[in-house]
């Protein structure tokens, strides 16, 4: 793409002319992606879907404001059609909008780590993807004789680049790829009760993609739930998963944007370098690392990614900011801006993580005569999470352990709390990480107790 | 935009050439508007385009879906020859010649939202924001924000089906953060409309303004709600959430079709009690769900799913149709020309009946009053759903009592059909976004108040 937008330098070039007779700059961010995803239902090609797409934003920063527009017709007369846009938008914006006098565009930047754009796409025929993609599905039915049928199994090939332009001269880009696999089977029992379970990798390269593994675990976690039962109401202690911690990571991860704090909207605004967590618990935000999916060399503004340890021994370090609220609230630059589809600017991590501790999970199970071992969130997040005060209710499953002895699956039962609780009740943390989720992730975490809804 | 007949048959036939059994073409051009206020003063004020086109395939049942970005002759042949070459089938057909479709306007619309007038919506988001400020101090910060779709389509398959329509969402809706002795609370109030801005300008902003205020103090002093199993009511409106997930998307042959939902073979069985009659309406006028025409070329109709308890039918689409062998139902939808359709639901509601609210409250010992609602979710295989309550009353010994807040309602879909054993005649509709296969869709939701004899409340346990 970086060849193809040759024409778009030219595109910036007239935008750059025409912003000169307001003394206001010009930004031009262009993206543009493949995605390739095969899906199989019972040995025939479900869905085989190629969504090519390409998106321009034009950012106009004058007297303190910004204004934008954005367009998917990246023909040269769409984006200066986006242009003006924006350009007409600007005077409404500075009459009903206070400047911000920290609000602007950058320069070309050194000191960018562009390896940390881990782009391993190959060539890989028609024919093997689709192989690859009826693999999944086959091998998932034939894993337990349990396993009824295959709700949805498929594999993604996803391409992504991007481009930023300004008249302070910044042209900088990057380019990713991932591979993901995913297979979601239904068990069921001779009483017909059926439970189902997912799997899911992403990686860069082709090859490291494992079907046997991953069609495996899916089955053993599906056909392991079944005569699952709830639980009386009460007060337990929790192991939380490591393929599920990072429910608990979503919850926090809009705290740490200086954007929130600034608004009062963050649960740890005033709680700088306060014990937010018990001292076990670090929490790092990682741009460099390859299975990260939210990996970059350079953040929304243009700015070289960092990465940050944002809670230390379970003290809250630092805030993640982009360059106006770095310089808006006088504390440190994090590069982490980003920008939202609509254009909005905002601050977001990149990978987050709790690093691991030293606890193997049965050394886990056996802290407690009697716990509840949860493998899984059930349902949406968003409806479970108030993220104005942390409070969550959630539906879950999982298993009842006693003696350290996982004895039998769990389901139809909600653990409710709130998470500035929770993370001061972690007694343990696991010594692996999970995998699931390719941009959150941590270890198994014992909490000593949570409320429980059960039948 | 508008492409020609000339060119979306040259489509359809590069799009045919190796032997497919079905074509179709989406193409779609959006305008969309955000504007917001943040600290009584404007915050954003964004626009954006969506443009390009989707071509769909099918073999048999196999589907094959492109999507490009470029309009011109040559990209749309391009995509669609990509895309017939993924497959190659013997006997190629030749597409029907296309004929334009015309469709009564149901939905009026005003001035388009990049004509209208800039200054006059943010002085509505003032207004709201004024107006649940004025409520009480401890009204600590509000958000108003208004959002515009503009959609154009068109709609054209190898049948001869050649379809328009344009179709303008608006929606407002306002965060209220409230503190109060030293405890935090926000509510979330949306209203939306399939029309202009004009028709927001029709909003009751000082009922919307002030309840959200209303809710967000409240629930600042309201304890948990319980944890256990008990008869709830679940109140008119947004209540309507818990058929849509507990139900709804079990019907749509995007599910029933695999075999994998719990509502297959059960057509023309009872599935719920007498007093549920339940409804998937797309043609209700300027309601948010409605549509002229699903996004398959087909005028909307109003589906009967279920008649006095008895399943009568599933949600289908083309695809669904082919694989089921059930009539379409004209329920096909997606989010925008980056998917292909599947069967979805528009406006969806569990039909008046008529029992009285408060004799439901008058017999039940212990159990929850759920007045708002949040979202919810279900996996149709298994049917288990759930849908967050965000604010219920404590119903004790037959009558209304404390307000308590934060929990979770869980069930399975089937087993929660046959436990409404009664539906009040107060009807309310309420909006929605729905998120599935083919994307996010605006949805309307709603309902009288109905009583589940038996639910598990996900609360708090002391």
């Amino acid at each position: 793409m970086k060849e193809q937008l040759n024409a778009h330098v030219k595109v910036q070039k007239e935008q750059n002319e025409q912003v000169s007779h307001y003394s206001a700059d010009v930004e031009l961010v262009l993206e543009s992606g493949a995605k390739a995803k095969i899906e199989y239902q019972k040995a025939t090609l479900k869905d085989f879907n190629i969504n090519n797409w390409a998106k321009a934003g034009v950012a106009i920063i004058n007297d303190g404001v910004r204004s934008y527009s954005s367009t998917e017709d990246l023909s040269s007369e769409s984006i200066l059609k986006t242009f003006a846009l924006a350009l007409s938008n600007l005077d409404f914006i500075k009459k009903n909008r206070q400047a911000s006098s920290y609000l602007q565009f950058y320069p070309q930047q050194n000191g960018i780590a562009q390896f940390a754009d881990f782009y391993f796409a190959e060539e890989i025929s028609l024919q093997d993807k689709k192989q690859l993609a009826f693999q999944i599905e086959d091998l998932a039915l034939k894993a337990d004789s349990r396993i009824q049928a295959v709700v949805y199994s498929g594999f993604i090939d996803n391409k992504y680049q991007m481009r930023i332009l300004n008249s302070l001269g910044m042209d900088q880009y990057y380019r990713q790829n991932a591979y993901g696999v995913y297979v979601a089977p239904l068990a069921k029992d001779n009483d017909g009760h059926s439970k189902m379970d997912m799997n899911m990798a992403s990686v860069r390269r082709f090859r490291d993609i494992d079907v046997a593994k991953l069609t495996s675990l899916a089955a053993a976690k599906a056909v392991g739930r079944l005569g699952a039962q709830s639980l009386p109401s009460g007060q337990y202690p929790i192991v939380i998963g490591k393929d599920v911690t990072p429910i608990f990571l979503q919850m926090i991860s809009h705290c740490f944007s200086a954007i929130q704090v600034d608004r009062n909207t963050s649960l740890f605004k005033d709680q700088l370098h306060q014990q937010i967590a018990v001292s076990q618990l670090n929490i790092v935000d990682d741009p460099f690392v390859e299975r990260g999916q939210n990996s970059r060399p350079f953040d929304a503004e243009g700015m070289p990614s960092q990465k940050h340890t944002l809670v230390a021994n379970g003290v809250l370090k630092k805030f993640i900011t982009n360059k106006e609220y770095a310089a808006k609230m006088g504390i440190e630059h994090t590069a982490h801006a980003s920008c939202r589809g609509n254009g909005e600017m905002d601050i977001e991590p990149t990978n987050l993580f709790i690093e691991k501790g030293s606890f193997a999970l049965p050394q886990l199970l056996q802290r407690h005569n009697q716990l509840i071992y949860i493998t899984k969130f059930v349902g949406s997040f968003h409806g479970g999470y108030k993220e104005s005060t942390g409070d969550f209710s959630l539906p879950c499953e999982g298993f009842w352990v006693e003696e350290g002895e996982i004895k039998r699956p769990v389901d139809q039962i909600v653990v409710s709390g709130n998470i500035l609780e929770v993370l001061k009740k972690i007694e343990a943390l696991g010594d692996c990480y999970g995998e699931l989720n390719p941009t959150l992730w941590g270890p198994d975490l014992m909490i000593s107790s949570l409320s429980v809804a059960g039948k | 935009m508008h492409i020609s007949e000339n060119i979306l048959q040259k489509t359809l036939d590069a799009a045919l050439s190796t032997g497919a059994d079905f074509a179709e073409v989406f193409v779609e051009e959006t305008y969309s508007g955000l504007t917001s206020v943040k600290n009584s003063e404007l915050d954003q004020a964004l626009v954006g385009e969506l443009k390009g086109a989707g071509i769909r395939l099918l073999y048999g049942e196999e589907t094959i879906y492109v999507t490009t970005n470029d309009l011109t002759e040559t990209g749309l042949i391009a995509a669609a020859l990509d895309a017939a070459q993924s497959q190659i089938r013997q006997g190629i057909r030749q597409p029907v010649p296309l004929h334009l479709q015309k469709f009564d306007r149901i939905h009026p619309y005003g001035e388009s939202p990049w004509a209208s007038d800039k200054n006059k919506k943010l002085a509505l988001l003032k207004k709201i924001d004024h107006l649940a400020r004025a409520y009480n101090t401890a009204i600590t910060q509000t958000q108003p924000t208004l959002t515009e779709k503009y959609q154009r389509l068109q709609v054209a398959n190898s049948m001869g089906l050649h379809a328009q329509d344009e179709r303008a969402y608006t929606r407002l809706g306002i965060d209220v953060y409230a503190e109060l002795k030293g405890q935090k609370e926000t509510s979330h109030i949306r209203e939306g409309v399939l029309g202009t801005f004009e028709m927001a300008e029709q909003f009751d902003l000082k009922t919307m303004a002030q309840e959200g205020a209303r809710r967000a103090l409240a629930l600042t002093q309201a304890p948990y709600a319980p944890a256990g199993e008990m008869p709830v009511i679940v109140d008119n409106g947004f209540g309507g959430v818990i058929f849509h997930e507990a139900c709804g998307h079990g019907l749509e042959t995007t599910s029933v079709a695999k075999g994998t939902s719990v509502f297959c073979d059960k057509l023309n069985t009872k599935i719920a009690n007498a007093c549920v009659t339940a409804v998937d309406d797309g043609t209700l006028k300027s309601t948010w769900g409605s549509l002229t025409i699903d996004d398959e070329g087909l005028p909307t109709q109003k589906n009967i799913l279920i008649e006095n308890g008895i399943l009568k039918s599933y949600l289908v689409d083309y695809l669904g149709s082919l694989q089921t062998g059930y009539q379409r139902t004209h329920s096909g939808r997606r989010e925008s020309y980056k998917f292909a359709p599947t069967s979805r639901m528009t406006n969806t509601y569990i039909a008046p009946g008529n029992d009285s609210l408060d004799e439901m409250i008058r017999d039940i010992d212990f159990g929850l009053l759920a007045k708002n609602m949040g979202g919810g979710s279900v996996n149709p295989s298994t049917g288990d759903f759930n849908f967050q309550v965000q604010d219920a009353f404590i119903i004790r010994r037959g009558r209304i009592e404390e307000l308590v807040k934060g929990a979770c309602l869980i069930g399975r879909g089937i087993d929660t059909l046959g436990r409404i054993t009664k539906v009040s005649n107060d009807f309310k509709l309420s909006i929605g976004m729905c998120g599935s296969v083919s994307g996010q869709i605006p949805t309307t939701v709603g309902q009288a108040q109905i009583l589940v004899s038996k639910i598990l409340v996900g609360g708090r346990v002391n």
